[in-house]
């Protein structure tokens, strides 16, 4: 399968569950190593890539440490990165930036759902990447908040201009945050579709009652069933 | 605050129990010399206060040799099943089977090798302490979650970066809980180590039966029980400060 992600651009990956988006999303991470094929990210492999600290990451776990406060947490990337980080953002900024100014001195298990996804993304971008990568960021998160958070993901990705690749299982988040959707198929997967989101920047809560934007979520939705044809749901 | 709570109820009970023994022991005293009175055994406190210091003592030394060398022995072993798995699966069993040689073998074991003195209660002490430290601190280590260990690998990490930053911290909570366990457990084997010896609350405990010093020997056993208890609180709190993060001080458990 080939997947390109250009600069500032925003791509979604939708699947049903185990077409093995979310492995592709580890693969280039280089947190699990592919067998055959090739990766690039930002014109080198994934293990360089990691080395020079060219993405940032969000799981669907926030992953917050729990000894850290939201700013420790923030900075962790710079920790590790010691002198090897060329030239970090200003955490404090990110923290405000994601929303969390009043709680930057919080204990990560006093924050909401949503809270500790937002001090995720700051700690993701602190170190200024080429690319986020996102895996199913809100996908635990209830619907409002997932609402809530996807215009907030929009807005921060939109000040910082990096390229996103999200993988999602929901198609009208998909649609409403990408440029790109790309459709994945299960056994094997694969990226059977590709379908350009032409809804004009910047996408607000209007998007969702547009009729380009439900016709866009249809197509997509054709898309996806084609592809899941034939195997039980 | 429940803990607090936990203490007073505690407090009041005991309170209350040695009221109650001690109306009981003013009504049928002479009947029971056996069993001396609370008044009784604080006045043998306060009257044998120096043997019973000088004793208690070395007895602290011992438990404290023996709480540092045992946990460290138990981090080390700890920390070489993390690394080698299979190590763990063929040294385990010999762990449980040192954990199970009773204590009181142990002692004039060590005796009659390092003969009266220090060694043989620390050593008691140290072993009594290394087994929930092996297993706890095995666990502990471990305890980082996978998604942790994902995101460090993410932040180009290294393995000393890894274990500072996310396993160690991780492990804290077992660790706090393996000295928790331990700090009693000392006390109790560097006890067990002196019975046979010529010093401290042990051998305190064992002149007073063989000499019929009934007093002395409650005495002796309450401020044994309270400085094993006192190590327990020590490490509570102090478990409170270093892992204020952790279950117990969210107060899940």
């Amino acid at each position: 399968m080939t997947l390109e992600v250009h600069d500032h651009e925003f791509v979604a990956l939708v699947g049903p569950s185990g077409c093995g988006k979310s492995t592709l999303l580890r693969l280039v991470a280089d947190l699990d190593t592919a067998t055959t094929g090739a990766i690039v990210v930002g014109g080198r492999s994934p293990v360089d890539a990691r080395h020079e600290r060219l993405f940032g990451v969000v799981f669907q776990d926030p992953v917050l440490l729990p000894w850290l406060d939201v700013l420790a947490n923030v900075r962790l990337p710079m920790e590790v990165a010691g002198g090897g980080a060329a030239a970090p953002a200003d955490p404090m900024a990110l923290i405000e930036l994601v929303g969390l100014g009043r709680f930057a001195h919080a204990r990560t298990w006093q924050l909401s759902g949503g809270m500790r996804q937002r001090a995720a993304i700051a700690r993701a971008l602190v170190l200024r990447p080429q690319i986020l990568l996102l895996d199913e960021p809100f996908g635990a998160l209830d619907e409002i908040t997932r609402q809530r958070m996807n215009l907030e993901l929009l807005r921060i990705w939109s000040e910082r201009r990096t390229a996103a690749l999200m993988v999602t299982h929901s198609i009208g988040e998909a649609v409403f945050l990408a440029d790109r959707v790309l459709v994945m198929s299960p056994q094997p997967g694969r990226i059977v579709a590709e379908e350009a989101v032409p809804l004009p920047r910047p996408r607000a809560i209007e998007t969702f009652a547009s009729a380009d934007f439900l016709e866009c979520v249809s197509r997509v939705t054709r898309r996806l069933l084609g592809a899941v044809e034939g195997t039980p749901a | 605050m429940k803990g607090a709570r936990g203490w007073t109820v505690t407090l009041i009970v005991l309170v209350g129990v040695v009221v109650l023994w001690e109306i009981a022991e003013r009504l049928v005293a002479a009947r029971f010399p056996l069993v001396p009175a609370p008044s009784a055994i604080g006045g043998a406190i306060v009257r044998f206060a120096t043997p019973i210091w000088l004793n208690l003592r070395l007895t602290l030394i011992e438990s404290a040799l023996g709480l540092v060398s045992g946990s460290l022995l138990g981090l080390a072993v700890a920390a070489v099943f993390v690394r080698w798995p299979r190590l763990e699966r063929s040294l385990y069993n010999l762990i449980v089977t040192i954990h199970s040689i009773p204590l009181v073998a142990v002692a004039p074991i060590l005796l009659i090798w390092f003969g009266v003195g220090i060694t043989a209660p620390t050593i008691v002490a140290g072993l009594a302490c290394f087994f929930p430290m092996a297993v706890n601190a095995t666990r502990g280590l471990r305890a980082a979650s996978a998604s942790s260990l994902d995101l460090m690998r993410a932040l180009d990490a290294s393995q000393i970066q890894t274990f500072l930053r996310v396993r160690g911290p991780a492990s804290l909570p077992y660790v706090m809980a393996a000295l928790k366990l331990g700090a009693p457990a000392a006390v109790l084997g560097a006890t067990v180590g002196e019975w046979l010896g010529t010093a401290g609350v042990g051998y305190l405990l064992f002149s007073a039966m063989v000499n019929f010093q009934v007093e002395l020997l409650w005495a002796t056993m309450v401020i044994a029980t309270g400085v094993a208890l006192a190590g327990y609180l020590l490490f509570s709190v102090a478990e409170r400060v270093l892992v204020a993060w952790g279950p117990s001080a969210r107060g899940e458990t």
